[in-house]
């Protein structure tokens, strides 16, 4: 996976986060860390400060690496 | 220490400052939200919040005395609040050095999250820059506080650099806030719970630090903390968010700080409820499974939080509270004024939290308190959840609050 391809790393973020109230909360969590609605994060975006909150906040919170 | 607690309207105000207790799960759940976001100064926030109370409350306590009684004493309240074991004897008129043996952020951290990469003592680092100012009779803002080893970081114990600073403008305290006129004295149902003698007898309860300066009560580690810092705060960090994102931003992160009042009640009531002083005060009076709820309002009326009252259970369905004077509607109606939603995010947690100990799950039988069970509870889409229906921060008479299942 390419370091900024934003939108597969957050497809991987909300996959392990689940459903239900958790994850409902995890993606608020989410937009609070990078400060942009994570709706708005689309294939072709680019954006390495983005990739690299995305990337802290998947070992954060989930244990995940991305 | 000479200083007596005074209790209006179901507040507990020490030193002209209302504190409140709250659980290291709490403590640190919250300090994490207002550090998430890279765009906002988290640290700032929470420093300044600290000094601001700090600044407030220490002369009002200690004026008398030297340079070394005040640090003394400042040291020893802290201690008793629960949030470790403060040595300041390498502090002078410049700065110096300041160490705690055991800090209820560090070691609460660790506890709940492990290790981190950064010093976790943002309060500490406050309450220190007012401290040493206080003591030295400099101005608020005279010095800055360093965290140069933490026990979240895996260090032994944390320590502190304190260094004159350019000075900075610290906020002033609002004190008890936009207090409200009286209690009402319609009756109240407390079912066959006698609130009376659960309050008399949780104020003989001993809950100060122990030697080490801590407060480990109910399965938590608890403070008897500053209401202000908790207002400054979450307050101070949705305008900034707002100001910094836009108020869709804030709107939302309003359900984190909600979120941060469902880990203190599922940890600190849950506790409570499984407790020996549960079993020896509240569990005789108990009936029915109502009387849980009614028992555990009760309790929470002895914390600081304002005057709970239950106006209705519907066992399993919904559960109304209204609270006369809490201390978040307090504390931002003086700090911030007229508010276009309501404030009274760390309530809403909390009369959500005794629905879903008592009816989604089943604190009666025993609880295991820990994530699993969390989870369980708290984040499935029939658990139950708050709303704040009127709040004092909009201009309504009293704060109002329904829980019901989600059913998102």
């Amino acid at each position: 996976m390419s370091d900024t391809n934003l939108y597969d790393m957050l497809k991987q973020i909300e996959a392990s986060a689940g459903s239900g109230m958790n994850g409902r909360l995890l993606r608020t969590r989410l937009m609070l860390k990078l400060g942009v609605n994570p709706d708005s994060i689309t294939p072709d975006m680019v954006d390495p400060k983005l990739a690299q909150a995305l990337r802290e906040f998947a070992e954060e919170h989930l244990s995940l690496k991305l | 220490m000479s200083a007596i607690w005074e209790q209006p309207f179901g507040l507990a105000v020490l030193g002209r400052e209302p504190h409140v207790f709250h659980c290291h799960h709490y403590n640190c759940y919250l300090q994490s939200v207002i550090e998430e976001p890279d765009y906002l100064d988290g640290k700032r926030i929470l420093f300044e919040a600290a000094e601001e109370v700090a600044a407030a409350q220490l002369p009002v306590l200690f004026a008398d005395g030297d340079a070394a009684a005040k640090l003394s004493r400042g040291a020893e309240h802290f201690r008793r609040l629960g949030f470790g074991l403060l040595s300041t004897q390498a502090l002078g008129p410049d700065g110096g050095t300041a160490t705690v043996a055991m800090s209820h952020y560090g070691y609460g951290w660790k506890s709940r999250f492990g290790t981190r990469q950064t010093p976790a003592c943002h309060f500490v680092r406050g309450y220190l820059a007012g401290l040493t100012a206080h003591a030295f009779g400099a101005a608020p803002g005279s010095y800055d506080v360093e965290e140069t080893a933490c026990m979240a970081q895996g260090a032994d114990k944390c320590e502190f650099r304190v260094v004159r600073g350019s000075g900075r403008t610290v906020a002033t305290s609002v004190s008890t806030g936009t207090l409200i006129d009286g209690l009402s004295s319609k009756p109240r149902s407390t079912g066959n719970i006698d609130e009376a003698a659960v309050l008399s007898a949780l104020a003989g309860m001993p809950l100060e630090g122990n030697e080490e300066g801590m407060v480990g009560a109910f399965g938590v580690y608890l403070t008897r903390h500053y209401a202000n810092y908790y207002n400054r705060v979450c307050y101070a960090f949705s305008h900034a968010l707002q100001q910094a994102r836009g108020a869709e931003m804030a709107v939302m992160a309003d359900a984190l700080l909600v979120e941060a009042g469902h880990i203190c009640a599922f940890h600190t009531f849950g506790g409570i409820m499984q407790s020996p002083e549960w079993e020896g005060l509240i569990a005789p009076m108990i009936q029915d499974r109502e009387d849980w709820v009614y028992g555990i309002t009760s309790v929470v009326n002895a914390l600081g939080w304002g005057r709970w009252t239950v106006d209705e259970i519907q066992p399993g369905k919904r559960l109304a509270v209204s609270i006369e004077g809490s201390y978040e509607s307090n504390g931002y109606l003086a700090m911030y004024g007229k508010a276009d939603r309501g404030q009274c995010h760390l309530a809403r947690g909390g009369v959500a939290g005794i629905m879903n100990l008592l009816y989604h799950g089943d604190v009666t039988q025993g609880l295991t308190l820990d994530t699993s069970t969390y989870n369980r509870l708290f984040s499935t889409d029939s658990s139950f959840y708050a709303e704040e229906i009127t709040c004092r921060s909009k201009g309504d008479s009293v704060c109002t609050f329904v829980a019901e299942p989600t059913r998102f």
